[in-house]
């Protein structure tokens, strides 16, 4: 591994130059194609007609990572919810020797791919454009991070081809056929995410939501789907429940429930209990805390700190949430 | 008859001796020459010296006249040569002749009355030093020439005074320094007037502008339209300590050399607060042009430079912040000579978190697409950002909140924490005794910890923050720099873990494009 070569230059959407460092060991094989014809061509995919018969890749390629799929697949402006979701019921699916397929784009999808490697897990990423343009174009070192751990990226272009209109729904059904069940956390009303549903509707694919709030603009594609039929779903354990169902899980280890991330609880001293039971009832900012406890500022910004540092809150644009 | 008056040229801030040479010759035509690069409005000032001697009552010789600008190879700017050229030629008129030990100085008005002209403290910290005492000055400007001590200033209204003087009819008598009142507080200062007890809610951008008032930390203030940002950096000079006596010096230096010290002005004591628009040339903010002048970033020396709307503000300019940023002064280059300004100012920037503004906003939502949110917080680039000490959030306050009066008397008023602000610096001050450094921010990242007495618990506490939010090495030793503020504002010798811990929450915050 001390020996990095420059994997090739990668163009942006906006004509820019930009190029990324890979590790030799998976440069051995990183690209290439599958087709039809091709004994390890995705099963999934050829049972149903009008999609591509041939996929470009980058990564290593493997058609074991195809075997038990969950699609996810959200909203490309994330809320600190949606990210909390993510980083709670991902994990354990990952476990379960799950892989995570996505559209790589911002937001929800970008979430699930990272989440999946921080665990350690397969994730596949489907992009709407050439199989060498990182798309969109911040993400290259997510990109980066895909291929090296082993995970796959997909398309059904060479190259460099750009984004089109119709690229994105043609990529979004590519999603729902490679998942065997597919999750949406937080949509929109009118989104492509509500498109790849209806997609793994049409194909027969379960489809579950993760609820959210009805005053959200990311709640309205979530009511839509569960209003028309979407099974709801709060943990990890559900959605595992649903691969059993489909016959694609056996062996999970039993009476494991729910999906929270597990944390070596800390001893709170009592400011820190009063900021922190503050924020589970909703998210605030440091000026915020400081009104309700009247507490002088210096004093909040210290034990805010103290739980930053513990794990037990984030920040986001100055807001502060309790995990 | 040759006559030899003194003045002087600005050049910048620098100051040199231009000997105004007269000769008259009685035979030839009439002509009236300048020369010794003199530039337009010099050559131009040969209509008005003939009109205010001739409206002054004295007639204008019909002979040869030929001025000389000694050293004739530097090229000469400004109106001010118009009083010396005329004192010269009054005195060959009149026969009789001009003390050799003052300096005159000052633009002429057609009607022969002496018009405010710029300059002229600068004018006076060079007679100082060259041993002149005695200033020939408009009447407009006398207190400005006064601010140097031992200083004998004649304020000089109109041509005719000059003439009865020189004649011997009725002395022009040297202002008395009693009869001057004490430095008066040029309103220079566009934020004068504004209290930081104004401010409803937002206390941790309070606490933050009290942080850079009193460590002279760069802050950056982020949060959506109508929070409050412009409020907050408009009262930070009111809690910051008044101009000691050697900056109120260089500030009164740069006003001057710019023409910004308004006509009976003085000593200015008040630090000065800059709001330059965001379509400020590059020129306009850092200094420089043809004859390089001091920029916006010279203007708030000592002071504020508020920068509203920061990723608005070119790049080219934002970039070229970076420089006077790290060493408090400018050094422009032109073909017409090279000039350093001093520039040892506090930013504050401003901006929204996004393009619409809403972003993380709890009553609205945010319209913006990832890509232009993208977009516009790369417009300021990551070494900018890194060499702001300080990010702060603002949010929105809601208007019910505003019109609650109930809160307003537990509110503290600037004074209050100008007090506590007063205290830390000189904390500070008897802290760097015997070395060059005023305020905590100016710390090298090489001795912060051998300067800032950080205990062991703070630094392992800052070494883990700064793994935890990966720091960068510099905002890392800023860090440090502002937790040193915070102890000294709580008035500890020692950094202690909640001084660090509170100083994580201004930590510098680049964005990442996720």
């Amino acid at each position: 591994m001390d020996a990095f070569e420059l994997h090739d230059h990668f163009i942006t959407k906006t004509g820019v130059f930009c190029g990324f460092i890979i590790g030799c060991d998976t440069v051995l094989n990183v690209e290439g194609t599958v087709s039809k014809k091709d004994q390890n061509f995705p099963v999934k995919m050829r049972d149903i007609s009008g999609l591509p018969s041939t996929l470009y890749y980058c990564g290593a390629y493997n058609s074991t990572i195809f075997s038990r799929c969950l699609g996810v697949v959200g909203s490309r402006r994330i809320t600190p919810y949606g990210k909390k979701v993510i980083e709670t019921i991902i994990p354990e699916i990952v476990d379960a020797g799950i892989s995570i397929v996505s559209g790589f784009m911002n937001g929800v999808d970008a979430c699930a791919h990272a989440v999946t490697l921080e665990c350690g897990g397969k994730t596949i990423a489907v992009l709407p454009c050439g199989i060498r343009r990182i798309h969109p174009s911040n993400q290259f070192s997510l990109y980066a991070q895909i291929i090296d751990s082993g995970s796959l990226i997909l398309s059904e272009y060479p190259g460099k081809t750009p984004t089109a209109r119709w690229t994105y729904p043609r990529r979004n059904r590519i999603v729902a056929a490679l998942s065997d069940a597919l999750l949406v956390i937080e949509a929109a009303k009118n989104s492509g995410t509500l498109m790849t549903a209806g997609y793994a509707r049409s194909f027969g694919k379960p489809l579950l939501v993760v609820p959210n709030s009805i005053f959200e603009d990311n709640g309205q594609g979530i009511l839509a789907l569960l209003r028309s039929g979407a099974i709801a779903v709060g943990s990890a354990h559900e959605v595992l429940e649903t691969f059993e169902h489909e016959g694609l899980l056996n062996d999970r280890r039993s009476g494991k429930n729910g999906g929270s991330l597990t944390r070596e609880a800390l001893p709170h001293s009592l400011e820190q209990q009063h900021v922190l039971s503050l924020l589970r009832e909703s998210s605030l900012s440091l000026s915020e805390i400081a009104s309700h406890l009247s507490w002088p500022i210096s004093s909040v910004s210290t034990v805010v700190m103290q739980l930053q540092e513990q794990g037990e809150i984030v920040e986001q644009e100055g807001v502060f949430y309790a995990h | 008859m040759l006559i030899k008056v003194l003045s002087a040229a600005n050049i910048g801030l620098e100051t040199i001796k231009v000997e105004v040479e007269v000769n008259m010759f009685s035979r030839g035509l009439p002509k009236f020459h300048i020369v010794g690069l003199p530039s337009k409005a010099v050559d131009e000032s040969r209509q008005r010296v003939v009109t205010a001697i001739v409206n002054s009552g004295v007639s204008f010789p019909r002979k040869h006249i030929v001025v000389n600008l000694a050293p004739a190879d530097i090229p000469k700017e400004g109106s001010c040569y118009d009083f010396p050229i005329s004192a010269a030629i009054l005195s060959s008129i009149l026969s009789v002749p001009i003390p050799g030990d003052s300096l005159f100085f000052g633009e002429l008005s057609l009607d022969g009355s002496l018009r405010h002209t710029r300059g002229v403290f600068l004018l006076a910290l060079y007679a100082k030093e060259a041993g002149y005492r005695k200033l020939f000055v408009p009447d407009t400007c006398a207190n400005e020439a006064l601010t140097v001590p031992d200083m004998e200033v004649y304020p000089v209204a109109t041509l005719r005074q000059l003439i009865d003087h020189l004649k011997g009819h009725s002395a022009i008598a040297p202002c008395d320094r009693r009869l001057v009142r004490k430095p008066s507080i040029e309103r220079i200062n566009e934020a004068i007037g504004f209290d930081i007890g104004d401010v409803i809610g937002n206390e941790f951008a309070k606490r933050a502008a009290e942080i850079v008032a009193a460590g002279g930390h760069n802050m950056l203030l982020s949060g959506p339209p109508g929070a409050g940002k412009t409020m907050i950096a408009r009262s930070l000079p009111g809690i910051m300590p008044p101009l000691l006596d050697s900056e109120a010096m260089e500030v009164t230096k740069i006003y001057s050399a710019t023409g910004n010290i308004p006509p009976n002005g003085s000593l200015i004591i008040d630090r000065p607060f800059r709001s330059p628009h965001h379509t400020t040339s590059t020129v306009g903010l850092i200094g420089g042009g043809s004859k390089p002048m001091p920029g916006e970033i010279s203007l708030a020396h000592r002071g504020v430079l508020f920068l509203d709307e920061f990723a608005e503000f070119s790049q080219a300019s934002i970039e070229a912040l970076r420089q006077p940023l790290e060493d408090g002064m400018v050094t422009i280059s032109r073909s017409k000579g090279r000039l350093t300004f001093p520039a040892d100012f506090t930013l504050v920037a401003s901006m929204n978190p996004c393009p619409c503004g809403f972003l993380g906003d709890k009553q609205r939502t945010c319209q913006c697409t990832p890509f232009s949110i993208d977009r516009y917080r790369r417009k300021i680039s990551g070494p900018i950002l890194d060499r702001i000490d300080m990010h702060v959030h603002v949010d929105t306050v809601p208007i019910a909140a505003l019109s609650a009066a109930r809160d307003r008397s537990r509110i503290e008023s600037s004074r209050s924490i100008a007090h506590r602000v007063g205290k830390a610096r000189e904390m500070q001050r008897a802290r760097y005794i015997g070395t060059r450094i005023n305020m905590n921010a100016e710390i090298t990242s090489k001795s912060v910890f051998r300067l800032s007495r950080i205990s062991s618990e703070a630094r392992d506490t800052l070494l883990s923050g700064a793994e935890q939010f990966c720091l960068s090495a510099r905002s890392y030793f800023n860090t440090a720099k502002v937790a040193r503020t915070i102890a000294d504002l709580d008035g500890s010798s020692i950094v202690k873990r909640p001084h660090v811990q509170e100083a994580l929450q201004y930590r510098t915050r680049r964005y990442d494009g996720q």
